[in-house]
């Protein structure tokens, strides 16, 4: 049975070699792409074309969620399921709802921060195809891959090869699926 | 060009010494972990504090089957070492948090190689922290009333109570650093994994990575998370000591109800903290070799936090005397006179100007910022000293309430010790287990610091770049001034 | 070295001086007619002009300490014009005269000698022991502000780079020792010039509102007169949209500061509800001055936090100046309702509730037309960068980075 390939995958020394070759790669028209870092690099983004992530506006909703949940909390549980006075308070006693609530919204808003992405990253994903390359485990230590995938409306396998080898990498790898 | 350089600095010195690459700096934290015969001191250090924590398994276990009788809390000091002990820890795990939130948000490049390490103590502090309040409820196993969730009796959790403040706090605090924290660890596991020549590390550092490949797209969110996290974070803290305070403050005992508390609790929470991270920190870096990423610098500037935080700390003393001369309140007035020279507890408000104010005033002093005996000393007392303030504030405004019939001296019992000591055993048996198992230091944080991580710029903009904005300036084209 | 001549703020800056001149001496003129008729009145109204425009000056001191000492490029860029701030601080003790010449006309204090809280207080509060301590406060920040700006003058001097960075060190060493006494001179002028008009009120956390307060005050301030300056020479060249961010940032970080120190004072005397603090509250959340309060909640916390989260909105310098703008009314407004709600003097003791007075809009803007004038006067006289600063070049660059 013949190897399915997943894609192409070069390997580079450096992160300006990277990020010069994700360029080149955008300029070509290649859309189904990625690159592989042992550290974030805000320069790889605009070469790759990635769009700023909608986590932010999530995140503020989580907040907004966690801070009425802490309100209606309060105000049912001490307003109107079972109001009683305590130490000469109120029974709606604003001031003293205030840090409950406040602590909610962190909570609901920080939950939503680490499983929104999570989730959004699509991990846990103990497979993936580009594990398969052996020198693939460097690139959390220190090398940098540029992946083509043969999804790629514009993929051709020996014209993406040789165009990949023309920017210069260590080496070009077969990722098999 | 090269002398400006220089200068900076000179003045900012860099945060990795020594010739380091990519993968110098990744094989030499994660072979503490992976390669590293576990040495010797190592089983020694671990020994010594497994010991100790079973002091405090014993207590614990002696505490449930007889009572909270066996401490020595009393009338009226209803509150003594199991509150001035969560107080402590809890505000020992502050730093953590600072070093990693707010040093981040304020792009502090030195927090770099000290976050992972100040938050694995956040949680270990946080953990000893929470041990206190839930033993003191007598009845542990029945904590889960604390929660709101409706149940046979028909009863909610007071809300108004800064104590129901308290559970709300500490548990979105400890939520949130466990996740900040795990979620820092992420891509270093994924580097464990990768590394790993033993099977069951690399299933068990597999299992913990969640497949983490380090795709750019997976950076962009990371890192955006993590920038959240740390804007959260920071509020956070702010609120958790301040809801300590409150616990003080919102009642009316004299030397309790001050409007400084919040932000004084926050500052010495800080001040204690950073005295714990250099107490880890100084042995740490000598031990495993790490003085190239915890440099000389990055301690001259955590004592620099602790000078600040402490003068604040010293403002909130000032201003507490101040405004009970000020305000000439006949209870205000006797409070302070009770707490610095008429009650029989004046040596312990002494002592703790001597730790916490003049002991830091050293500090000023570049001789004692830059030797690490004095930094290491200084440290030890300010710790005590910050046991000390809530000795201070708790017993000595407790013991002569507002009825003179009720007043009362306090003297803590052997479980108080023993508690106080297994919860130091049990803390440091954690960070024993974190040093053996998980990177110290961030790597892949650390990687972005070197020279090489530099995205160099196109030839097209370099033009630009070069040319000096002085020169500029000097030449305007065509200005309409 | 470099020609200064081409770091020089523009030469609009002597207009918008001559405008504020004119707008203060008018509203200088109505208000010595208020006075006439209403001296108490007119005296707050100057006192709460003082605190506001004042407090951006000593604000201005505050920030400049700051920024030697936390370092960043926002600190470099901004230096020129918290230190143009920090010099109005020579014409604070000329501001204060009418208070002085006033003051037993706006503290009810001064008229309670048989009560036994203000004798407790001996010479403390006394008229005498008040201006006393006003000379020491003018004094010391005088010497602050004084060294600080002469340090940097010789900056500009400087034959060299290592020169220059010996400067920059002098000043970052001594912002360290000089911080401490920075924070306990406003403390104390807090405490005398607002807390005593409630004579017996106290709350341990004053000094730090002010702190806090005069800081972010400061940064609005700073933020509005950049961005009128940023698309004209020479700071065309030097801000950067990353510059607004940072400052939008600290802005923010500082609204919510005044807002956790405030909800902290509230929230403890509100909890403990014990006579000697509560009534402070009392007067202040009933009628208009709660509906006051709620604003002030609404639009010097709320609103500012939610538009300042926005990371693009901090980035666009006229938005973010727009918004330094807002918050400097609603700055204004705090103080008014610090200052306001205190009972009134009855002539020959005694007092009565406070009220609403016309008088309260001329003494800030006669205040603040004298105080403008001098600003854009001082801050005419240096290059509005530190052109020999080590560190400008990378602050530059850091400005138009992402």
């Amino acid at each position: 049975m013949e190897k399915q390939i997943y894609g192409l995958l070069a390997e580079f020394d450096t992160p300006t070699e990277l990020v010069r070759a994700a360029e080149k790669v955008r300029d070509a028209g290649f859309v189904k792409t990625d690159a592989f870092s042992p550290f974030p690099l805000h320069e790889i983004d605009e070469a790759l074309g990635i769009k700023r992530s909608i986590l932010p506006y999530l995140v503020f909703a989580g907040g907004v969620a966690g801070l009425l949940t802490g309100i209606g909390l309060q105000v049912f549980t001490h307003v109107f399921d079972y109001p009683i006075i305590v130490g000469g308070r109120p029974h709606l006693s604003i001031p003293a709802f205030v840090p409950p609530a406040y602590e909610l919204t962190i909570l609901l808003a920080g939950f939503t921060a680490v499983f929104g992405m999570l989730f959004l990253n699509g991990l846990p994903q103990p497979y993936h195809p580009v594990f398969n390359v052996p020198r693939f485990a460097l690139a959390t230590r220190e090398k940098f891959f540029l992946l083509i995938e043969t999804k790629d409306p514009k993929f051709n396998y020996e014209e993406t090869r040789s165009f990949m080898e023309s920017l210069n990498p260590q080496e070009v790898f077969d990722v098999e699926e | 060009m090269q002398d400006i350089k220089e200068i900076q600095e000179r003045i900012y010195p860099p945060m990795v010494e020594g010739e380091h690459t990519f993968d110098t700096v990744t094989d030499k934290i994660s072979d503490l972990t992976l390669k590293k015969k576990t040495p010797f001191h190592w089983f020694i250090g671990f020994g010594i504090a497994f010991i100790i924590a079973q002091i405090l398994l014993f207590t614990i276990l002696y505490l449930v089957t007889t009572g909270i009788g066996i401490w020595g809390n009393n009338q009226p000091v209803g509150w003594a070492f199991d509150i001035i002990n969560f107080v402590w820890w809890i505000g020992i795990g502050h730093a953590g948090t600072l070093i990693s939130a707010i040093l981040l948000l304020l792009n502090q490049k030195w927090r770099t190689s000290i976050n992972r390490f100040a938050e694995a103590m956040t949680l270990f502090a946080v953990a000893c922290a929470g041990l206190f309040p839930l033993l003191h409820t007598g009845r542990p196993w029945l904590a889960y009333w604390l929660f709101p969730y409706p149940n046979t009796m028909g009863m909610w959790p007071q809300f108004r109570s800064p104590l129901m403040w308290d559970v709300f706090a500490v548990s979105t605090y400890a939520t949130i650093s466990a996740l900040f924290w795990y979620v820092g660890l992420i891509p270093d596991l994924a580097t464990l994994r990768d590394r790993a020549k033993n099977k069951y590390f690399k299933l068990v550092y597999g299992l913990l990575s969640w497949g983490w490949r380090g795709s750019a797209r997976h950076w962009h969110r990371y890192e955006i998370t993590y920038l959240l996290l740390a804007g959260l974070s920071t509020p956070l803290v702010l609120s958790v000591h301040s809801i300590v305070s409150f616990d003080f403050s919102v009642s009316q005992v004299p030397g309790w109800h001050a409007t400084i508390f919040p932000p004084y609790f926050v500052a010495g929470a800080v001040f204690a903290g950073f005295a714990m991270v250099l107490i880890l920190c100084i042995p740490l870096r000598h031990v495993y070799r790490m003085k190239d990423f915890i440099t000389h610098t990055h301690l001259v500037y955590m004592a620099k936090v602790m000078l600040a935080t402490g003068l604040i700390v010293c403002y909130g003393y000032a201003m507490e005397a101040f405004f009970a001369w000020y305000s000439q309140a006949q209870y205000e007035v006797f409070m302070m006179k009770n707490r610095a020279w008429e009650g029989p507890y004046w040596w312990s408000y002494w002592l703790l100007i001597l730790c916490n104010g003049a002991s830091i005033q050293l500090l000023w002093f570049k001789r004692f910022r830059e030797s690490e005996f004095w930094l290491f000393t200084i440290s030890i007392v300010v710790s005590i000293g910050m046991w000390l303030e809530r000795f201070v504030i708790i017993v000595t405004s407790l013991h002569r309430d507002f009825l003179p019939s009720s007043w009362a001296m306090y003297s803590p019992t052997m479980f108080d010790w023993s508690m106080f000591l297994g919860t130091l055993g049990f803390f440091f048996t954690l960070i024993y287990l974190f040093v053996r198992f998980l990177p110290i230091i961030s790597i892949f944080e650390v990687r972005t610091l070197l020279p090489s991580a530099e995205v160099e710029h196109h030839h097209g903009h370099d033009g630009e770049h070069k040319e000096s904005f002085i020169e500029q300036v000097n030449e305007p084209k065509g200005e309409t001034a | 070295m470099t020609n200064l001549e081409n770091y020089q703020a523009p030469d609009e800056i002597n207009r918008w001086r001559t405008l504020a001149l004119g707008i203060g001496g008018i509203g200088l003129i109505i208000w010595a007619v208020g006075c006439y008729f209403d001296s108490q009145n007119a005296l707050r109204s100057w006192l709460l002009g003082f605190i506001f425009w004042g407090g951006i000056g000593v604000g201005g001191l505050g920030v400049l300490i700051l920024q030697y000492l936390t370092g960043g490029a926002w600190g470099v860029v901004i230096r020129r014009t918290v230190e143009a701030a920090s010099r109005t601080l020579l014409i604070l003790p000329i501001l204060f005269i009418p208070l002085a010449v006033g003051v037993t006309h706006l503290y009810e204090w001064t008229h309670l000698e048989n009560d036994p809280i203000i004798q407790g207080r001996g010479w403390y509060l006394t008229v005498g022991g008040w201006i006393a301590r006003a000379v020491v406060y003018f004094i010391l920040w005088g010497v602050m502000a004084y060294l600080l700006n002469k340090w940097s003058a010789n900056q500009d001097k400087a034959a060299d780079m290592e020169e220059s960075a010996k400067w920059l060190g002098t000043a970052t060493a001594f912002s360290g020792p000089t911080m401490v006494a920075f924070a306990l001179v406003v403390t104390f002028a807090a405490v005398d010039w607002v807390m005593t008009l409630e004579p017996h009120w106290f709350s341990t956390i004053w000094g730090m509102l002010f702190i806090a307060g005069w800081g972010l005050s400061c940064f609005c301030f700073v933020v509005a007169i950049l961005a009128l300056l940023s698309d004209k020479a020479p700071m065309n060249r030097v801000l950067g949209k990353r510059h607004f961010h940072d400052l939008g940032k600290l802005m923010l970080a500082l609204v919510m500061v005044w807002a956790y120190f405030n909800f902290s004072q509230y929230l403890i005397i509100w909890s403990g509800n014990i006579p000697e603090e509560t009534g402070w509250y009392l007067t202040r959340t009933k009628g208009v001055w709660g509906v006051i309060g709620l604003l002030l909640i609404l639009f010097h916390f709320a609103f500012p936090f939610l538009i300042l989260l926005q990371q693009d909105f901090k980035r666009k310098a006229k938005l973010l100046a727009g918004m330094g703008v807002f918050i400097l009314v609603m700055r204004l407004v705090d103080m008014f309702y610090l200052i306001a709600p205190s009972p009134l003097i009855e002539h020959g003791g005694g007092h009565e509730a406070s009220h609403f007075s016309w008088l309260y809009l001329v003494g800030p803007i006669a205040v603040g037309g004298l105080w403008l004038a001098f600003f854009f006067y001082q801050l005419k006289q240096r290059p509005m960068v530190p052109i020999n600063d080590p560190f400008l070049e990378n602050a530059i660059k850091h400005g138009k980075g992402h």
